[in-house]
C-alpha cells in the first residue's frame, strides 16, 4: 500500500497517518519536508497530537479533492466546521495550522476565532481563552482612557 | 490540566496577528487590545485602518505612536452642525499637522477620509508627494482647498484608485486639473466631482475614462454635458454607479440618440444621480436602466418632479433606496 504517491504522518504521540502526497504537500511545512528527504517514507510531527492532526487530515483531503473549485471548497469547509465550537480544540487546530502553513486551514480557524470574538468583553475574551490579565490596574487605566480617541464607533453624522 | 492552561495562555503572535485580520470593527480591536498586555502590542502594530471622531481629541503623533502601521486614517473636523453655519470661521480643524506628523514618520498611507476638516492646497500637494502607495481620497464637506490641489494629487498619485468629493467648497482656479492625470493613470475605480462648481476639461475626461477599465463610479458635475456624458458611457458601459451632470439636450438630436443607445449597454448601473440640471424630454432614454436600479437620488435635480418623477419612478422595480427634494 504505501507506494511512492503517499507518505506517513506521525503524531506526537506515536500514531501514524497514511496520506497522499498531494494532500500532505498542501501543508507548505511538508512539502518542505518531502523535498529536503524524498528517500524517507516516515515524516515524525513532533507538536501535533493524534486527535489533531487526523482533524488536519481531513481538511487536506476534502481541499485536495475539491481542486480548484471554490464553491466546493467553501461547502467542504462549512462540512468541516459544523459542530467545531470546543475552544481547545479549535486552539490545537490553528497552532497546527501555523506549524504546518496550511494557508485556508489557518484563514478558515482565525476567521472562526474572530467570529467568536465579535462583539465580547475583554472580560469574555479573557475567560474564554484563559488568558491572565497582566495590565496593572494603573496600565489598564490608561488604555482605557484612549478609548476616548482611538476606540470610538463610526457615527453616522 | 496545568499544561492545558499554559498552552492556552499562548497564542504564536503570528495566528494572533492572523485572527486580528478578521476583526474589523473598531470596538472588537477595542476589546482585544484591553485583554492583556501581549495581546495589546500584537492588536497595536496590527491596526491599518483608523478613525479618529474629533480631531482634537488627540495630537497625531500619539496616535501614530500607538498605531505606527496605520495605513488608512478617517478624521472628522468640526461638529454636524458646522452645515449650518453655527461654528466660527476660525474654529479649525486643519488636517495638514496629521499629513506632515504621518509624512515625517515614515507612515505608509494609503486612504485618508476626512469630514468636516479645512484642507489647504498645501497639505494636498504633501499629501501627493510623501505616500507612493497613496490611493484613496474622500473629502466630505472640507473647505479651504482649490482646483491646485486636486491637480497636484491627479498628478502625482500613481496608484489612485478612488477621489471622492462630497460637498465641498472648492475654490475652482480655472486649472486643467482632470488633465493633470498622466496617460499611465489607469488605476481610478470611483471619481466623484458633481460638488465642483467650475468648468472641466471633457475631452480630458473622455480620455481618462477610456483607459481606466475599472472604472465603476463616475460622478459628473454640471458642467460635463450630455453629448460628453454619451461618449463617456459609449466608453464605460461596466459603471455601477452614475452621476449624469448637466442633462439638457434636445430631444430629437442626433446626440440624444446616442445617448438614448449608449444607456442601454449600461446594464450594470444600480445607482443613479446628478441630473443637475435637466431637460425633462430627454428623460425617456434613462428608463432602460431604471429596472435594474436599487438607489435613485434626485436631490441635486431640482428640474424633476411630479409627473416626470412619478414616470421615471415606475420604471424602478427594484428601488431600495430613493432620494427626492429641494437642494437648489
Amino acid at each position: 500500500m504505501a507506494e511512492e504517491n503517499t507518505i506517513t504522518l506521525k503524531s506526537s504521540d506515536g500514531k501514524e497517518f497514511l496520506i497522499s502526497k498531494k494532500a500532505a504537500t498542501l501543508s507548505e511545512t511538508i512539502k518542505a519536508m518531502v523535498e529536503e528527504d524524498n528517500s524517507s517514507s516516515v515524516f515524525p510531527l513532533t507538536v501535533v497530537d493524534s486527535k489533531t492532526l487526523a482533524d488536519v487530515i481531513t481538511f487536506l483531503n476534502k481541499h485536495v479533492d475539491c481542486g480548484d473549485d471554490d464553491d466546493k471548497k467553501k461547502s467542504c469547509d462549512e462540512e468541516f466546521m459544523a459542530g467545531k465550537d470546543d475552544m481547545k480544540d479549535l486552539f490545537d487546530l490553528v497552532v497546527a495550522a501555523n506549524y504546518l502553513d496550511v494557508k485556508d486551514l489557518l484563514d478558515l480557524i482565525c476567521g472562526k476565532i474572530a467570529d467568536m470574538m465579535q462583539g465580547k468583553s475583554p472580560e469574555w475574551v479573557r475567560k474564554t481563552f484563559n488568558i491572565q490579565n497582566d495590565f496593572s490596574p494603573e496600565e489598564e487605566a490608561k488604555v482605557r482612557e484612549e478609548y476616548a480617541w482611538a476606540h470610538e464607533g463610526v457615527e453616522e453624522d | 490540566m496545568c499544561l492545558f492552561q499554559c498552552m492556552m495562555n499562548y497564542f504564536p503572535e503570528e495566528v494572533l496577528d492572523h485572527v486580528f485580520d478578521f476583526l474589523s470593527s473598531h470596538r472588537d480591536r477595542n476589546a482585544v487590545s484591553l485583554v492583556c498586555k501581549s495581546w495589546y502590542s500584537v492588536e497595536r502594530f496590527s491596526r491599518e485602518k483608523v478613525f479618529i471622531g474629533n480631531c482634537y481629541a488627540v495630537s497625531p503623533e500619539r496616535v501614530l505612536a500607538r498605531f505606527p502601521r496605520i495605513r488608512s486614517l478617517t478624521l472628522k473636523g468640526k461638529p454636524h452642525f458646522a452645515d449650518f453655519n453655527l461654528v466660527p470661521h476660525d474654529w479649525g480643524g486643519h488636517v495638514y499637522p496629521w499629513i506632515e506628523a504621518m509624512a515625517k514618520n515614515g507612515i505608509n498611507l494609503e486612504e485618508l477620509r476626512l469630514k468636516r476638516m479645512v484642507v489647504s492646497d498645501e497639505s494636498l500637494e504633501l499629501l501627493a508627494k510623501s505616500f507612493p502607495n497613496f490611493n484613496s481620497l474622500v473629502l466630505v464637506s472640507c473647505e479651504g482647498f482649490t482646483t491646485d490641489g486636486l491637480a497636484a494629487i491627479a498628478s502625482n498619485c500613481r496608484y489612485l484608485r478612488e477621489l471622492d468629493l462630497q460637498e465641498n467648497d472648492v475654490d475652482d482656479r480655472k486649472g486643467q486639473w482632470l488633465s493633470c492625470f498622466p496617460e499611465s493613470c489607469t488605476s481610478l475605480v470611483s471619481l466623484n466631482f458633481a460638488c465642483l462648481k467650475g468648468e472641466v476639461n471633457v475631452a480630458a475626461l473622455e480620455r481618462l475614462v477610456a483607459r481606466c477599465r475599472n472604472l465603476r463610479s463616475l460622478r459628473l458635475n454640471h458642467a460635463v454635458p450630455l453629448d460628453s456624458l454619451q461618449k463617456i458611457l459609449v466608453q464605460a458601459p461596466q459603471l455601477t454607479d452614475l452621476g449624469a451632470g448637466s442633462y439638457v439636450h434636445e430631444p430629437d438630436s442626433e446626440t440624444y440618440m446616442k445617448l438614448k443607445n449608449a444607456i442601454q449597454k449600461c446594464t450594470s448601473i444600480r445607482s443613479l444621480s446628478g441630473f443637475l440640471d435637466v431637460n425633462v424630454q430627454c428623460l425617456p432614454a434613462i428608463y432602460p436602466i431604471c429596472t435594474n436600479l436599487t438607489a435613485l437620488n434626485l436631490s441635486y435635480a431640482p428640474g424633476i418632479y411630479s409627473n416626470e418623477l412619478m414616470k421615471l419612478v415606475s420604471h424602478c422595480m427594484k428601488i431600495e433606496r430613493l432620494w427626492v427634494g429641494h437642494d437648489s
